[in-house]
């Protein structure tokens, strides 16, 4: 199955509060799609899209492709009032300048979803910023939607990007123009 | 004989025109790397990256795509390897930095035996160790970066600070 077309586009665009759920486009992360495709067979009503990578599951209760180019997936995800991801940074650095509350489901190496558990790590670094919220298995995140579908202010809450480092850019200037 | 007939204005100009190669795979190590550009002002740039709709991002810049080999698997890799050796020798950038992963690797391991100067700045995402491809690069790097003070050692790698 493909991207949407324009008019499931526009539905999508229509709705009040859409959830976009991306997993990379590297590696497919069938626990966390599963996962939101059970909520939503109790939610109906709730738009969702997703782009899930080269996966042999296809999820029952809403759509979604398997990769996208990049300014269909900004469309999606400046649209998006949720983004239910992995701990990527890609996910995270586009949430944070796009103002959007993140759910995270870290990829773990011992389910084979990814090399190592840097993911876990990152995780646990990231958790203090009040736009992300990290659950450790599929039961959580099925919790957090709810909970966070049910408290719209929250997620809708803005934040500011944090800055890049003046020292950093101001090292690699540095060292280049020597 | 050419350089003799130029002004000092001219000269200054053609000393300006040092050129950045900023490489990286998509997604995570892309976004950070774009973070970083502010530093190359006045530098003339090109990206290269492993997707090649990334393009749309910096339509007015020169813009290289290269394989992905995010599986790492060892044909994958060699292919990867043999497509960023010809992007330099091409390019011929003064200076190449990168974020990660591997195609960033071969990027510094090959700009360092052609006497380019190199900056390897490891992504935010290895919060509690270097990434296998940010250890290797220790000998090639001339600007060895870590994006965690805790990570930072007395010989490199560094730390300056974080994209966020």
């Amino acid at each position: 199955m493909g991207a949407l077309g324009k008019t499931e586009r526009a539905l999508f665009l229509w709705g009040c509060f859409m959830i976009f759920v991306t997993v990379g486009s590297q590696l497919p992360f069938d626990r966390l799609v599963m996962a939101v495709d059970k909520w939503s067979e109790g939610n109906k009503e709730q738009d969702i899209f997703a782009q899930i990578g080269q996966s042999d599951y296809s999820p029952a209760n809403f759509k979604f492709c398997a990769s996208m180019p990049p300014s269909e997936y900004n469309y999606f995800f400046d649209k998006a009032s949720l983004i239910i991801s992995h701990v990527g940074m890609g996910t995270i650095i586009s949430a944070l300048e796009g103002n959007k509350h993140l759910l995270l489901l870290p990829r773990l190496a011992g389910l084979g979803e990814v090399r190592n558990d840097h993911q876990l790590a990152t995780a646990k670094y990231f958790s203090n910023y009040t736009n992300i919220t990290l659950v450790n298995n599929e039961g959580e995140l099925l919790s957090a939607i709810d909970f966070l579908v049910n408290h719209k202010s929250l997620v809708e809450k803005k934040i500011s990007m944090p800055p890049v480092s003046d020292t950093l850019i101001e090292a690699i200037k540095e060292y280049a123009n020597s | 004989m050419l350089l003799s007939r130029l002004d000092g204005k001219e000269m200054s100009q053609v000393d300006s025109k040092k050129k950045v190669l900023l490489i990286s795979s998509s997604g995570g190590h892309w976004k950070q790397l774009r973070r970083i550009e502010s530093a190359f002002e006045g530098f003339n740039k090109c990206y290269a990256t492993t997707n090649s709709s990334y393009s749309e991002f910096v339509p007015n810049e020169k813009f290289y795509s290269l394989p992905d080999a995010s599986r790492w698997n060892k044909f994958r890799l060699i292919w990867q390897a043999v497509n960023v050796l010809w992007l330099l020798i091409r390019t011929r950038p003064n200076v190449v930095v990168t974020t990660g992963a591997s195609v960033g690797f071969f990027a510094i391991f090959f700009a360092k035996k052609m006497y380019m100067k190199t900056i390897w700045l490891d992504s935010i995402a290895n919060a509690e160790e270097m990434s296998l491809s940010g250890l290797k690069v220790e000998d090639y790097a001339d600007l060895w970066l870590t994006q965690w003070e805790h990570l930072e050692k007395p010989k490199g790698p560094y730390f300056y600070g974080a994209v966020l």
